[in-house]
């Protein structure tokens, strides 16, 4: 284990130094911290063709209606993140991992650091753990860029505050699927393109070809990407793909999970499955969890 | 007279790729405190040699004990009396020199190395390259960094492979002090394999023969010497055994 700590710090402090996950990074937090100024603004707009239509009603003699924006969530204004998640965060975990597994191949030391007293179980253990260290800070950053910038343009009461972190806690369950998909890839894979084409395929099937093939099949799924609320579904051809396809549309469970933890569907249609959604992120997770053992299992330290 | 402690013991060892042999059969008995010659031609077997002697490759057949410990079933008690040096030194290049010590150090289980690399680069008249990066380095400091790296933790065997290739004459000179440096000052046992003749001469106590994977040859220098006349050159000794091989 404490080889593995080790390890683990190593590849903390090595991926911290990596130009390709510092731009993705820095991608990543700009767009975080903009989320809830385009949030913000998007919502502020809204209030202000009200305020106005409600004036133009008033100078003509009518009554003007109560706004039906004036009970809207606070963190509505973070609903962009998810998708940035799905995006960025996909490509940042997937180029944490692959850089995880290939550190050691591209540097040419594997022979020099097996030659040390380390098992292979223990190399793999730390790197794993290296990995959801830096996934867990980023989600972290991600958070504490969240919370100062809905801070400053709404007020966000305690349970506000949970609700933000916990979407960000099971945003780090969603992107470690990615990131463990990298470093498997990475691992078994000889040609380094094959390794990153690997899960780069998995991401774009997962974020755009599965959500094309369930979401995207409701008019207003494509309004609004994170809830598909009108239920107009009528071709018996587009309700057998979307019932056979949804259950693996992990981004979209992603999606809906998060949206419940955020509340940002209090006043909207209700989410399909709860359960399901829950259940499939982690069951991502877990199946990438299990490839990466079989990953570790068939590694071959003198194939390198 | 006590008998010779031998610190690398090998069992017919062997190694199959598919139908080929890279090391067939292999015995061989290194004493403690010397510094073995493993000499061959390109593709002979050394390398497979010592990457099963280090754990790094797992045999097809056969056995070695090195310091004691089976390669086999005690690889880690194996790891932790050895070093190594690869044939071509490679490090984190992004990482300072004292980074990737400190950091091999901790996986040769150094708690808290820095006092350590100090010496050993002090040893190694390395000290002022401690915080330059390993990527900025020139070929021969990289081999005193991989060398300091191997030596951190006191191995009682090290293991080095092609250690001259690619150095300058002034590289040369400097590693062959520093590995007797190390024999006499410190009792370290040498396995070094190399195709340099002359630096076998200059360094190595006993020598071993490898072709196309078979051993055709272990004895002391000297007395490897001695069955030539005094005017036969160590490439003359070589290549006399390696045409022997072929007679036979």
């Amino acid at each position: 284990m404490k080889n593995s700590i080790t390890i683990a710090r190593h590849e903390i402090q090595s991926l911290f130094r990596e130009r390709t996950f510092i731009l993705l990074l820095a991608v990543f937090a700009a767009m975080t911290l903009a989320s809830a100024y385009i949030g913000w603004s998007s919502q502020h707009t809204i209030d202000q063709v009200y305020t106005a239509a409600a004036e133009q009603m008033r100078q003509s003699g009518k009554a003007a209606p109560p706004s039906p924006f004036a009970d809207y969530p606070h963190l509505a204004l973070l609903k962009n993140m998810m998708i940035y998640i799905t995006l960025i965060g996909g490509l940042l975990a997937i180029s944490t991992g692959y850089a995880a597994g290939m550190r050691e191949r591209k540097a040419g030391v594997v022979k020099l650091l097996f030659s040390r007293p380390v098992g292979k179980e223990e190399f793999l253990l730390g790197k794993l753990l290296g990995i959801a260290f830096v996934l867990a800070a980023v989600m972290f950053l991600a958070a504490a860029i969240s919370l100062v910038s809905s801070a400053v343009l709404v007020s966000l009461n305690v349970l506000d505050i949970i609700r933000l972190f916990s979407f960000y806690g099971f945003s780090w369950v969603y992107l470690l699927g990615f990131a463990l998909l990298g470093f498997s890839s990475a691992l078994v894979k000889d040609d380094e393109v094959v390794a990153l084409l690997i899960p780069i395929i998995f991401w774009v099937a997962i974020t755009f070809v599965l959500p094309e093939l369930t979401s995207a099949l409701y008019p207003t799924g494509s309004l609004n990407p994170t809830l598909p609320q009108t239920d107009i579904l009528q071709s018996p051809a587009l309700q057998t793909i979307h019932g056979a396809v949804y259950p693996f549309s992990i981004s979209e469970h992603y999606k809906e999970t998060a949206a419940t933890i955020l509340n940002i569907n209090a006043t909207d249609a209700p989410v399909r499955s709860g359960i399901l959604n829950v259940v499939t992120t982690f069951c991502w997770m877990l199946l990438c969890l299990a490839g990466s053992s079989i990953a570790v299992r068939s590694f071959d330290k003198s194939r390198w | 007279m006590a008998e010779k402690q031998f610190i690398i013991d090998v069992r017919s060892l062997s190694k199959k790729y598919g139908y080929h042999f890279a090391v067939d059969c292999l015995n061989l008995k290194v004493a403690e405190g010397e510094i073995f010659g493993f000499l061959g031609h390109n593709g002979a077997g050394k390398t497979t040699t010592v990457n099963m002697l280090t754990t790094l490759l797992q045999p097809t057949s056969g056995n070695a004990f090195v310091a004691g410990f089976d390669i086999l079933r005690e690889g880690i008690e194996v790891r932790k009396r050895i070093g190594y040096l690869p044939e071509n030194v490679q490090l984190y290049d992004s990482m300072t020199a004292f980074e990737n010590l400190e950091y091999f150090a901790k996986l040769s289980g150094i708690s808290k190395p820095g006092e350590r690399i100090l010496q050993v680069l002090d040893f190694l008249d390395a000290s002022g390259y401690r915080d330059k990066k390993m990527g900025a380095l020139s070929k021969g400091m990289r081999q005193r960094i991989g060398i300091a790296q191997a030596i951190l933790h006191e191995p009682r065997v090290l293991f080095l492979d092609e250690p001259t290739s690619g150095l300058d004459p002034f590289g040369v000179k400097q590693l062959r002090d520093t590995l007797l440096r190390l024999n006499e000052e410190r009792g370290m046992t040498i396995f070094m394999n190399t195709h340099l003749l002359s630096e076998v001469t200059k360094t190595c106590s006993t020598i071993g023969v490898l072709s196309h994977g078979k051993l055709i040859h272990s004895d002391s220098l000297a007395n490897t010497m001695k069955r030539f006349n005094d005017e036969a050159s160590l490439e003359q000794v070589y290549l006399t055994i390696e045409e022997g091989r072929y007679e036979k």
